[in-house]
Formats: structure tokens, sequence, C-alpha cells
């Protein structure tokens, strides 16, 4: 209470008397300043770990040993890459194995990112790019993921330009070795887009391995939700998109309504100027009240969970600037979402 | 000093128009800073503001933030001053208190809840570690958090005491779309029920609940009576042998209606996501005779059929040879003492220890005979009797879906895996989980409730358009002349057979 009074007081006598005055304060609102620094921002590298408490309601986690080496393996990425920012993304679950994932991120939001899967949450894989051809191709696989970035989906693609997957299966054990050892070389997705001879004339046959596949996913789910609070984020002096460092967070009233949320990526259905007039972010359009005023073990944590990907779940605390989001999921769409509501 | 009249004039809102020089001096430089606009800002005070802010916070990259530090102060000045204002500020009774208030009462004992007169008997029921049970969970990467398995456990706890139940066990959480449902499992004590709670005595029970699930049937299950016999719904076995209670946003527990076979049928041709709201109708096709509260019943009936498990050994079953109209009753191994988790890895070492449903809605097979007796009919329904896996059959003879093995089983820790214990994911039900360690294990659902399939959904096409009517025919109106004939001729025949009787039809026959 002193403090406040004081500041206001100060306030008032002007520039000079504030220098000298306002050291009393100083010492407080560093210990303050510090923290600030260190709060705003999604699931990034140094706070992911009490986050994932707020995300509780959800049912999944992470254990305490993918914790600690999330740790421990997520600055050393972040330093050798140079990003500005290694967000823990998620998990997503296969048959065999899970992958971990986490995303880098360059100065601007919009960059570049790039995205790692890891089976031990120590060793981290870049995941490929993928072309406009190869997304396509993607897109034709369902089913789940089985834990092995190097197991093929022949799809077979006919004259009329239909894709229909064939048949999956992982390599044998020399040819995953090889992968392994050569580590995601280029010249081995290359080998693997070639058809291999076919019987018939008019079809082709096309190779998929399930690393990029995961990448395709990653990239439909962070453009289909990539959900953060309105104000969050803003746009700088630069026209790049950044964190809103006077973001405080949302009211109670405010967090229970979809209208405060925003999906947080290139915009899609609004002409950039006017979206630039209105912060840098689009409305959540695509999925309706699926708002879940859910009230996990921390009061005041409002949890948003995809109904398009079961698995991805959004969480804001109100009145304060924490928030994030979080997928642990099986990486498949739910299709049957039109029967289900 | 023309500068400074024009200013006067238009308010000090419009910049001076003629000839901008530069103040000469510091005073003019501060004064003109210090001109005020209408709402009595300036920028001079404004400056100072941001500067203070800047020393205030030290942050490293005030420069950058310049823009929003000036947004910052500049909000700060607009929001009303308490004191000034004089008027009181009445906190609101938000979300969070309000849970707080109800949470706080978990943590009382019963007596003094209750007032000091009544004397609470401690109910000595069954119940399960639930934190050391999510501990071994949260391995798996799944949990609700550790606060809230303990107001879980507490709110279980409170659960037992105040019902006659023989043991309660934490189903999971279903989610829905507003609200989440978590589930607990418990098995009434013998002669006790859900009707015995509304004062009803004891002998009357069993004719109470049959009369009542008679009245639900005849209400729901309109439709389904005309094209089948109906299959009787299960009386504290199969299906019904546990009950279940919801609790959605801690608002104490609600016991869910007990399932009927028809809406185990209907609920497995539809899929639709929870509200959260039990009361909600369940408007989908083919017809589910209920509201969301059957409809998490039923699914409830399913998964816990298809999903809960425990390692081989800990169950045995108590009689080799049971009739295959019957559930097979199974008791706990006491000898039991846990296996290896190598072994544990392995499918064939995990069982269902709940019974299967089979097509009928049910665990035992009904036979719709059985009610009316007839001989003949059960003669040829004896070949016919639906069979499904026995009870404890392991995992390795469970359906595949597609390619894929129906569990995925793993190590809770890669690098210790000396102390490792074994997690079960079902594949069939994204969810369901399983643990094992030594001689412990649980089960665990959090999920949407809906079974996986590796095809789309395609719902029920609706029944094949029934055949219109055959259209009357057309023929030519009688004519006048025609009718009186008629009319003529049956006035003759009537009164040949019988004379005084007659007039009424006479008159009927004329209308």
């Amino acid at each position: 209470m002193l403090e406040i009074h004081h500041n206001s007081k100060l306030s008032k006598c002007g520039l000079h008397c504030a220098k000298l005055k306002s050291e009393n304060a100083l010492k407080i609102h560093q210990v303050l300043g510090h923290r600030q620094s260190r709060r705003f921002a999604t699931m990034n590298s140094e706070d992911f770990t009490s986050k994932l408490s707020y995300a509780g309601s959800s049912g999944y986690t992470l254990n305490v040993e993918e914790r600690a080496s999330l740790q421990t393996s997520l600055p050393i990425l972040k330093r050798n890459l140079k990003f500005s920012r290694v967000n823990f993304w998620g998990k997503v679950f296969g048959i065999n194995r899970d992958y971990l994932i986490a995303q880098g991120f360059g100065s601007d939001h919009f960059g570049q990112r790039k995205s790692f899967c890891s089976h031990d949450g120590i060793d981290w894989v870049q995941l490929p790019e993928l072309d406009s051809e190869s997304i396509r191709l993607t897109e034709a696989i369902r089913g789940r993921l089985t834990g092995d970035p190097s197991t093929e989906s022949f799809l077979e693609i006919s004259l009329d330009g239909k894709i229909r997957l064939e048949e999956q299966k992982t390599p044998s054990s020399e040819a995953n070795e090889k992968v392994v050892s050569e580590n995601e070389d280029e010249e081995d997705e290359e080998n693997s887009q070639k058809p291999p001879e076919s019987d018939k004339k008019s079809n082709k046959t096309v190779i998929i391995n399930e690393e990029k596949r995961l990448a395709y996913l990653i990239s439909q789910i962070d453009k289909d939700t990539s959900v953060v609070p309105r104000g969050a984020f803003t746009i700088g002096s630069q026209h790049e998109v950044r964190e809103n460092h006077s973001f405080h967070g949302l009211t109670v009233a405010q967090s229970t309504e979809l209208a405060y949320y925003f999906h947080l990526r290139q915009p899609e259905k609004l002409p950039r100027k006017t979206l630039l007039e209105r912060e840098g972010h689009v409305k959540i359009i695509d999925f309706a009240d699926n708002i879940a005023e859910d009230v996990p073990h921390v009061t005041n944590v409002v949890t948003i969970r995809s109904l398009l990907w079961p698995g991805y779940f959004a969480f804001a605390v109100s009145n304060s600037p924490v928030y994030g989001s979080v997928y642990f999921g099986f990486g498949e769409k739910n299709d049957d979402i039109g029967f289900l509501l | 000093m023309v500068q400074m009249e024009t200013v006067d004039k238009s308010g000090g809102l419009r910049p001076p128009i003629v000839n901008i020089s530069l103040p000469s001096t510091i005073d003019d430089a501060k004064a003109a800073l210090m001109k005020s606009d209408s709402n009595g800002n300036n920028v001079y005070d404004h400056l100072t503001d941001i500067i203070l802010r800047v020393l205030e916070q030290q942050s490293d990259d005030a420069y950058s933030k310049f823009e929003v530090l000036s947004s910052d102060v500049k909000a700060s000045k607009l929001a009303p001053k308490e004191e000034l204002s004089g008027l009181q500020h009445i906190e609101e009774e938000t979300l969070d208190l309000k849970l707080a208030n109800t949470r706080s009462n978990l943590f009382k004992s019963l007596e003094l809840l209750e007032g000091e007169d009544t004397t609470i008997l401690p109910n000595e029921g069954d119940f399960p570690d639930l934190l050391e049970e999510s501990s071994m969970f949260e391995w798996g990467g799944v949990g609700l958090g550790r606060e809230e398995t303990v107001r879980l456990q507490l709110s279980m706890k409170r659960l037992l005491e105040s019902n006659p139940l023989k043991n309660v066990r934490l189903f999971g959480k279903i989610y829905g779309r507003k609200r989440d449902y978590i589930i607990v499992e418990s098995e009434f004590k013998e002669g006790e029920g859900a009707a015995t709670k509304e004062e009803e005595p004891k002998e009357n029970e069993v004719k109470h609940e049959d009369s009542e699930s008679e009245t639900e049937n005849a209400e729901k299950e309109t439709p389904a009576q005309t094209t089948n016999l109906e299959i009787e719904s299960e009386q504290r076995s199969g299906t019904n042998r546990f009950s279940y209670w919801v609790q959605s946003a801690e608002e104490g527990w609600e016991l869910l209606p007990d399932v009927t076979p028809a809406q185990v049928v209907a609920s497995r041709k539809i899929r639709r996501f929870f509200t959260g709201d039990l009361t909600s109708s369940v408007d989908k096709f083919p017809h589910f005779p209920g509201n969301e509260a059957n409809l998490l019943r039923a699914v409830i009936a399913r998964i816990t059929a298809a999903t809960v498990i425990s390692p081989r050994g800990y169950y045995n079953l108590e009689e080799e040879e049971v009739d295959a109209l019957e559930v097979p009753q199974i008791q706990v191994n006491h000898e039991f003492e846990g296996l290896d988790p190598a072994d544990l890895l392995r499918m064939n070492n995990w069982v269902h220890h709940y019974p299967f449903i089979l097509n009928q809605g049910r665990c035992t097979f009904f036979r719709p005979s059985q009610a009316n007796a007839n001989e003949d009919e059960d003669d040829e329904n004896e070949e016919e009797i639906e069979m499904g896996p026995r009870l404890l059959t392991d995992l390795s003879e469970d359906n595949q879906i597609g390619r894929h093995d129906a569990w995925t089983a793993k190590l809770s820790s890669t690098i210790t895996s000396k102390f490792a214990h074994v997690i079960l994911r079902s594949n069939r039900w994204p969810g369901a989980h399983a643990f094992a360690k030594d001689d412990r294990f649980a089960n665990l659902y959090i999920g949407f409730g809906l079974k996986y399939s590796d095809k789309p959904f395609s719902p029920e096409l609706p029944s094949s358009i029934q055949k219109e009517a055959k259209q009357p025919q057309e023929c030519v109106d009688p004519s006048v002349q025609e009718e009186e004939e008629i009319e003529q001729r049956t006035k003759l025949e009537s009164e040949e057979q019988e004379g005084s009787e007659d007039e009424e039809q006479d008159e009927s026959e004329e209308d």
C-alpha cells in the first residue's frame, strides 16, 4: 500500500524529484521486473514444467523423467540452432513409441519455425519441410502412427490423380540402421520419393515415410489450433508479430468466452490490411463452443479443447498473463466431427 | 507572445497556425510541453511518468518496450481512483470462491457438518489409495494432477461414508463439451441399492426396482418393442453389477441409472460428444432410448468391459465349470505375488476381469423364450446361444484394430528400468490405461468416451422406404335412380328378415 501511494506522489513531482525519491521503490520493482521478463511466453523451454501443471485437467502430462530430460535438452537445442525461443509442443502417441515434439522460433513468431521430434527427450531430430506435392500425398494417409520415423507408407496414384494407401511397413532392420546412421539425409528423402518399378503403366507408387507424416500433422495441428488469448500477441514496429509485454490476462468473464481467443497463424480469412488493424490476430472461427469451463486444481484456469484435433488443449489463467497450449494425442484428425456434435 | 494568444483562443486544442519557431529558452520549452489538452493531460507529465516507470522496472529492453510503456501509463491514468469516487466496491462471488466454499467441506469431518447429535458409523468400505495410483499413472503420462487427486480422494471417501457401499474405485474422467464428468464405480452392499435410498422398506426393494425398470422401459422403448421381444436388463450382475456415480463441476455425486441392453446396443451405433449436462437429450439416428445420463452409463459399461484389466493370476475363477447363462464369479488370489515387468510387457499376461458384453447388450445370453416358456422355440434357440470370450481371457486374444494391436505396453522409465513398472494403453478406447507394479494394479480412463475405429464413421442408413398403400380404385358414382333401387332392395330384404327391429339400420343407411 505504501508503495503505491509513494509512486503516485512521485509522478506529480516532476522528473528530478522522481529520480531521487524512487530509489526506495527501485529494489522492490527490480524483483518484479525480473519476473516479468520471464513470465510471458507460452510453453517455452524455461517454464514449460510449471505450465504443464495448468494443463492438468487435460489428463495428460509428462513424467518426471521426460521433464528432466527436456529441461536439459531444450536449452541446448535453443543455443545450438540460435533460436530466440524453443517451445515444448506436445506428444504424439504411436503404436510402439511416442514422439515428443519441440518447436524453435526466430524473433518473428510468423517467421521460420522448425519442428523437432524425439523419443527420449534428449536427441532431437529436425522434421523435414514439406513441398506442396508431398503435402497433397501425405494428406491421403490415415491411421495411427507407429512411432518409428522410417515407417513407410506406399501410396498408389492412379492416372486420374486419385491417391490410395496401399500398405504401411517398417523397413527391415538393415535398412533401419542405415536411416539412423545417416540421420535424415537429404538424399534419403529423394530416394524415397522415386517411384519404384511398378507393373502397371498407369499407376505409380510413392513412398512417404512417417517422419514426413509427422511434419505434416504438426503443421496441420498448428494451423487449426494455436490458440492464444486476445491481446497476448501484438504487431511490433517492424511489422513483426511478437508477444505483447503489456498483456495482463483476460478477466474471469472474458476468459470463458471463445471470442476472446485467437488462432495465432498467418491470416487466412481476412485481408492482411484489416488484420494489422486488428493487432495481428484472426478470430477463432473453425470450432465453435468447445470451451470447457473446466476447473482443474488451480482455480481460474480456463481450458479450451479442440474437438477437431482431440488431444489439443489450450489454457489461460484469468487475470494473469499465463497461457499456453499443448498437444497429447494420436495425431489423428477427427473426421467424424460432423456426426459427433 | 502571438503564438500564446492563438492557443488560448482555441482552447489549447489546435496547434498554432502562424510562424512556428522553436522555443528559445528552457522555460519556454517546458511551458510548451506542459500545455494541457482538454482532459488536463500534457506531454511533460506523461514523459515524467514514463521515465519513472522505466527507472522503477529497470528492464533491459525499455527502448523496445517504449510504446507499450507509454500506452500502459496512459491506461493507468484512466483507471478510476477508488478513494475519489466515494463508491464502495462490492466483491462478487466469483467462480473460484464458490468452488473453494464447496471444497472446504471436504476437509471437515461428517460429524462436524451434520451436527453433533447424529452419530455416524464409519463405513468400512474398500477404498483405493488414489495418490499412490496417480503417481504410478503419472509415469505413463496420464493423471489429473496431485491436488486434484487429493480432493478427489476426499470426495470419494465422503461418498463411501454417506452411502451403503461396499467399495469405490475411480473409473476416470470423460470429457464433455461444457463440463467434464468424473466417474466413480461402486458396489452396493447386499440388499442395499438406489431404491433404498429413497426411504423404501428393504422387503420391497426388489419389487420396486423391477417396477421401476418396467416403467422406464415402457416409456423409452416403445419403438423397439414392436419389432422384437424385449431383452430383460440385468439386475446386480453383468453390466449392472456396479453402479456408477458421476460428479460434474464438484457438485456432489449423482448416481447414474442402470443400463438396459437396448441402450448398450443403441450406443454402439451412434457417436456423440458428451455435453456435460446429464439431462440433455440424445438426438441421434438410430434412436437412442434415453438421455445423456443413460448414454454415459451405456458407454461406461462398454469401456469397462473392454478395458478393465488385471495381471494374470490376480483373480481366480471360483468354479472352473460354469453354466453358459451365468456370469462366472471371480475371487482375489491372495497368494498372488505379482509378475515381472518383462512378463507384463507381453499381452498374454494380462486378463479382462469384467465380463464381455454380447451383441445382445447383456453379459449373459438372454433367451426371450424363457419368459414365454415355449418349448419349441427353446429348442431352436439352444443352438443359437451367443457366447463371448470367457471371463479372464487374456489380451492377446483381443481383436486387432486394422493392422495394429489393441494394446500398447511400455515401461514407465527407460533410463532407470530397474524400478520401472508397466503401463498399458488401449488403442481401441483411446484414454484407457492400466498399470501393474508388484501385486498392485489399477485402471484409469481419461478421454472423450469414443471408441476408436480405423474407418471413418458412417451412421446407419435409414431403413428402406415402405411401399405406399394401394390407391383406391375409381368407380362411377351411382345415379339417383340406382341409389333408389338399392334402397328399395335392401328395404325389402330387411323387412323379410326381421320386421320390427330394423328402423335404426334404415336411418343409418339413408345417412
